[in-house]
């Protein structure tokens, strides 16, 4: 996916996520500096650096260091650019937390938990001292650059994906410099768990349902002639528990729900469960990651230089962003052994997007739910959390500094 | 604090709620989880915007003068081929800011081009192809091998544009044998230059090139 991945990085969209992880006290910068170094020492794959080919960009790697620093630009800036070699990661710090930022060439977002877990580990060992950490769920050191969408292409048997009709797109005026607003709302998990399940539901379903029922009342009469697409990556490892990687290894369920006038959340709900039903099946998900690779393997384009597939692949990925209006990533539970889960707060996790993308994950009986989002308007997040706090919620907002008033 | 509308407790200093915007109610402030970050002011944005206004006021100057005097456009084509020569050399600039390797080819490429252009727009007396050409080319090899030898940076970077830069110079010696080129002594340099240095390629890092080249040649 780094061939195609990386084409499509822009200004708009650098394709860049970020996982943030809050801990008990002041982030030490000594301490996160040698905890990078010793998890790169343990997954020296995140040390590749983009080349270009005459056909495609690939993967190499390089012995560059990296250097921890002050969080001092907007979340999910762009970290690739062309033409120029740097790590396609970083790792800053605020007050208690650390982030991690990582270009989706080069990991998804599982493979960045993983990666951001080990420092954390390292960190507390070099503060706390104790055995080395087990580091267990890691890819070996060779294994970690397997392309596994690679490994399990086989030709589609459906071609190049079905034609899909233009989704709805939230629009409205933007932030100045392509920056992304990031509404993010923290909530103990029990009772979101207990909500879903009494609405019959898992808590992806509920949370798309939700998001859904959110975008709806924000649209038009005229709006609603299209329907709202939630495209929602699952990712593929759990169904390859033995091909341990760190490279891309995800497929796609799109959830389309078209409006009928009444949109009540139980309505949707039941919509959004038999969708995923239907798309959550290995097959089903294997067919449509093959699909997203076909187009690395189409004769014709692999044979075109460079500098003129950028441009051919740039216009297939907005055109195939049109039929989708937003997206939700679950990144699912994240837990660490007991003497560092005592120190973590939190982990966070946003992704840069064209349009809107909503992640989810929880770590330390805190749920994390991050709205990205190019508009100023936030009608979306605010009925969203809105009917999370009137089923009696404990919420807590939290934003990014969008513009200061020093403009020149 | 917290916001009476949502229901929500909100962290930070802000005043006003970040959904709904209700001035928000409380005493006890949440530490902010984001540092402010200032716009930054683009300097390239603001110098192109100038420059653009710049060159395109002296252009209409230039073609309105040379109108009102002449009856007819003379000199002023000459203004408008220069601005345009700039603007092509800045772009050069700009595509290989990034590394200098790249900032050195993309300015040979943009001065070969550009003089080639000149020399055909003043009556192609053959001095691009004589002396710039071989000259340029001479240069780039040079300056290249000093570069990598100094900054003992990885040669797979700048592998690839010696290649190119080589057979650029034995380009120069085929030029010469087809009378396409007059003048020898430009054209022998960068020719042996390019010759030593390919077959220096070959010899001692032979398997490395190859390497390289099945990578980027990868389909």
């Amino acid at each position: 996916m780094a061939h195609l991945f990386t084409p499509a990085a822009g200004m708009r969209d650098p394709l860049v996520f970020r996982i943030s992880c809050t801990i008990d006290t002041q982030v030490d910068p000594a301490l996160l500096q040698t905890a990078v170094d010793q998890a790169l020492r343990y997954l020296p794959y995140f040390r590749s650096v983009i080349r270009k080919g005459l056909f495609w960009y690939y993967l190499e790697e390089s012995d560059l260091a990296c250097t921890v620093h002050p969080e001092n630009r907007p979340p999910c800036s762009p970290i690739y650019r062309r033409g120029k070699q740097g790590l396609l990661f970083d790792v800053s710090y605020f007050e208690n937390r650390i982030h991690l930022e990582a270009f989706h060439s080069l990991t998804d977002g599982a493979g960045g938990v993983d990666f951001l877990k080990t420092i954390v580990l390292f960190y507390f060992h070099a503060r706390n001292g104790g055995p080395e950490p087990n580091l267990d769920f890691l890819p070996a050191g060779i294994d970690a650059g397997t392309d596994n969408i690679q490994k399990y292409y086989e030709k589609s048997s459906g071609g190049v994906g079905t034609k899909l009709a233009p989704a709805h797109h939230i629009h409205g005026e933007q932030y100045p410099e392509s920056r992304l607003g990031i509404i993010e709302g923290l909530m103990p998990v029990k009772p979101l768990l207990a909500l879903a399940k009494s609405a019959g539901a898992t808590l992806t379903e509920y949370l798309t349902a939700l998001l859904i029922h959110s975008i709806l009342r924000t649209m038009t009469q005229r709006e609603k002639r299209r329907p709202v697409v939630i495209t929602v990556p699952a990712d593929m490892r759990k169904f390859y528990p033995l091909d341990k990687s760190s490279r891309n290894f995800f497929s796609i369920v799109n959830i389309s729900y078209l409006s009928n006038g009444s949109d009540g959340l139980e309505e949707i709900l039941q919509h959004v469960k038999e969708e995923f039903s239907e798309k959550l099946q290995k097959e089903a998900l294997i067919e449509r990651m093959n699909q997203m690779s076909s187009l690395e393997h189409h004769f014709a384009l692999r044979a075109v230089p460079l500098f003129l597939k950028t441009p051919i692949l740039k216009v297939i990925n907005i055109q195939s962003k049109s039929t989708v209006t937003a997206s939700l990533s679950n990144l699912g539970v994240i837990s660490f052994p007991p003497e560092v889960q005592q120190h973590v707060k939190d982990i966070s996790i946003i992704s840069s997007t064209r349009e809107f993308h909503v992640c989810i994950n929880s770590c330390s009986d805190v749920f994390a739910i991050n709205f990205a989002s190019h508009y100023r308007k936030n009608n979306v997040q605010r009925h969203f959390f809105q009917t999370l706090a009137a089923q009696g919620l404990d919420i807590i907002i939290s934003e990014n500094s969008r513009e200061s008033e020093a403009r020149l | 604090m917290n916001c009476p509308q949502c229901h929500v407790h909100v962290t930070g200093e802000g005043k006003s709620c970040p959904l709904c915007g209700t001035p928000l109610r409380g005493e006890e402030l949440l530490p902010a989880r984001y540092p402010a970050i200032p716009n930054r002011f683009n300097f390239t944005r603001r110098f192109v915007q100038l420059t653009a206004f710049l060159s395109l006021v002296a252009a209409v100057l230039c073609v309105f003068i040379n109108y009102r005097v002449s009856g007819l456009l003379s000199w002023s084509v000459f203004v408008l081929l220069g601005i345009a020569s700039f603007w092509g050399a800045l772009f050069a600039v700009w595509r290989g800011s990034r590394s200098f390797v790249k900032t050195l080819m993309w300015q040979m490429f943009a001065i070969g081009v550009l003089s080639i252009l000149w020399d055909a727009a003043t009556g192609f007396r053959n001095w691009s192809l004589d002396y710039v050409l071989p000259i340029l080319c001479a240069f780039v090899l040079i300056s290249l091998m000093i570069y990598t030898k100094i900054t003992k940076t990885s040669p797979s970077d700048s592998l690839i544009y010696l290649l190119i830069c080589a057979m650029m110079g034995i380009l120069m010696l085929v030029l010469l044998e087809f009378d396409i080129i007059h003048v020898r002594v430009p054209a022998y340099i960068s020719g042996a230059l390019s010759t030593i240095s390919l077959l220096s390629l070959l010899i001692f890092d032979g398997r490395f090139i190859i390497a390289e080249l099945w990578r980027r040649l990868h389909l």
